[in-house]
């Protein structure tokens, strides 16, 4: 049903290392018993900006360029949409290491409304310059990020938890941070390239012939090597639970447009409709209407 | 430096500052020109840093948050030596790093600007770091005063009261221009003293930010205040300060005169015995 356990598989570690390393952490609204327990271990490394996310980006930046290690927590879409000035012209523009880390509770956001739906984060961050950032879909994959911001970024970093993305998905591949993509299962047929919550999606659908599933956790990702397996397969399918326009979708048919490669992808992807932006209800509703729930990842392969 | 030096190089820093800008067609003249004065004597008077270690971690941290007046920086860092005046003379050539917005790749500069609203949150991350460190090196934020309509900067204000960044100072300067009108017809920002007070600052205010001795005054107790609030000093200017025919006129923000008018906006400059008598 979801649980902080990707988020603390963050933050635990640092919060080993807060002293030690000169980690700074910056939270929106003290947001999460790990920030608390920071606060105890030193108050001055752990700092709360209150609900503003603009300033709790900003102060990053400015720690950041003091020499310090600095992480970021925040719930739901706004380090992104309201801060996306700060993020994109001073943390990236700068290349500062800061890592952004955003949580959100889909079951929640779903109930919440449009304004909390994380649907165009990979949209939006695809634009900044020198940012990596990553889906987590599983504790997998949530090690080996914090593997890597515990081995010191060298540039701004975003991190998208979900809730719903807590279990071990046994993927027949670890995550490889430097080639972005792994495969989760093996298939035949048909490809789903999916990104967070839509990997644990489409591993939970019951296909009538088992697709292979790659989680295409990191950007930017090696699209040379993705291509190599998307051309393997006869049907290729982009299943995300972002807006369609400008997603990895679009990415990867403008590669394949650059580059003379023939083949189609078909978008699997949230829809922005009136029903998406007027309605809430249960995450099962909200997956149904936006698009994105298993039946129609299940049609889009077995079609 | 004495008031008579101090009015001389803000002259000098003007002059070369106005030449470059006409040379290159490009540059905030009328914003750069309110603030001169306040950056001679922040960097040769006020600021501590070591041009044989510009790493030097104590050194005072100078953010530009307005930064389309940062121009006015260049012949500065141009004369203390943080850059070549041939670099200098790259301003705004194809290819150089040099350009109407300062960037954080140009020596002796700690912040990339050019979006409003978001210095002063970083000058807050900088104060917060030498506070944890227990250095005494102070911050500097200059932000414009139409600049605080942007709502990011209240978030920093109250940011910055809550925690006591004693060493953070903010300084407005308070030309009353916006891009296109004056302040007070768009949003104005008073009573500022009220405001930053009510968020838990210190507030000082210069009535002629173009005077050199009170300048200095406002500035001369800031490395041992006794208060543990951060600063914040308004600072009334003119826009195009020097130059009659640029100032009261806010449709010129961003506008660099070229031709005829560019050498006599030069040559004004450099007529200009404001403060040098």
């Amino acid at each position: 049903m979801g649980s902080n356990k990707t988020r603390d598989i963050i933050f635990n570690p640092i919060i080993d290392r807060l002293v030690a390393d000169d980690y700074y952490v910056i939270n929106v609204d003290r947001n999460g018993i790990p920030f608390i327990a920071m606060e105890k271990i030193d108050p001055m490394r752990s700092i709360s900006v209150g609900i503003a996310e603009q300033n709790m980006i900003s102060v990053a930046c400015g720690l950041a360029l003091s020499g310090k290690r600095v992480v970021t927590y925040s719930s739901g879409p706004f380090a992104y949409l309201r801060a996306y000035d700060q993020l994109r012209n001073a943390m990236c523009l700068m290349n500062l290491p800061v890592t952004v880390v955003v949580s959100s509770e889909s079951r929640v956001s779903s109930r919440f409304g449009f304004t909390h739906h994380m649907t165009e984060d990979y949209q939006l961050l695809a634009l900044c310059p020198n940012l990596r950032f990553f889906s987590v879909a599983d504790v997998a994959t949530a090690h080996a990020v914090s593997d890597y911001i515990l081995s010191g970024v060298e540039g701004p970093t975003y991190v998208r938890l979900e809730f719903e993305c807590d279990g071990d998905l046994e993927a027949v591949e670890n995550p490889n941070l430097k080639k972005g993509f792994r495969k989760v299962r093996s298939g035949s047929g048909a490809l789903v390239l999916a990104q967070g919550c839509s990997v644990v999606t489409a591993c939970e659908t019951a296909f009538a012939t088992q697709p292979a599933i790659i989680d295409v956790f990191g950007h930017p990702f090696n699209i040379e090597a993705l291509y190599e397996e998307i051309l393997k397969y006869k049907k290729v399918i982009v299943f995300d639970e972002r807006q369609t326009v400008g997603g990895l979708g679009s990415e990867l048919l403008g590669y394949a447009n650059e580059h003379g490669i023939n083949k189609q992808i078909t978008m699997v992807c949230v829809q922005q409709t009136k029903k998406l932006t007027e309605t809430c209800g249960e995450r099962e509703y909200w997956m149904r209407i936006s698009g994105v729930d298993n039946a129609a990842i299940k049609a889009a392969v077995d079609d | 430096m004495n008031t008579k030096e101090l009015a001389i190089k803000a002259h000098e820093i003007k002059v070369r500052f106005a030449e470059i800008c006409v040379a290159r067609g490009v540059g905030h003249i009328t914003s750069a020109l309110s603030c001169a004065e306040i950056m001679t004597v922040l960097y040769y008077s006020v600021m501590r840093y070591d041009l044989k270690n510009p790493e030097w971690p104590d050194r005072d941290r100078f953010v530009m948050s307005k930064n389309h007046g940062s121009v006015i920086t260049y012949p500065i860092l141009t004369d203390i030596g943080y850059i070549t005046e041939e670099f200098l003379n790259t301003f705004e050539c194809d290819g150089s790093v040099l350009g109407a917005h300062s960037k954080i790749c140009v020596p002796g500069c700690e912040f990339s600007g050019g979006s409003l609203g978001i210095g002063l949150g970083v000058s807050c991350g900088m104060a917060w770091a030498a506070k944890n460190e227990n250095s005494d090196r102070l911050v500097f934020c200059l932000v414009g005063d139409s600049e605080c309509q942007e709502g990011s900067i209240w978030e920093s204000v109250m940011f910055a009261g809550f925690n006591r960044l004693r060493n953070l100072v903010m300084i407005v300067d308070r030309n009353g221009e916006g891009c296109t009108d004056f302040i007070e017809h768009t949003v104005d920002i008073e009573p500022l003293r009220e405001k930053m007070e009510g968020f838990g600052w210190e507030y000082r205010e210069v009535n002629n930010g173009h005077n050199i001795n009170e300048l200095l005054q406002v500035f001369s107790d800031v490395r041992e205040r006794a208060s543990d609030k951060p600063l914040c000093i308004g600072v009334r200017t003119i826009k195009g300060h020097g130059v009659p025919f640029l100032t009261n006129k806010p449709w010129l923000h961003g506008q660099t005169p070229s031709g005829e008018e560019g050498e006599l906006l030069v040559n004004l400059l450099k007529e200009e015995k404001y403060g040098l008598e």
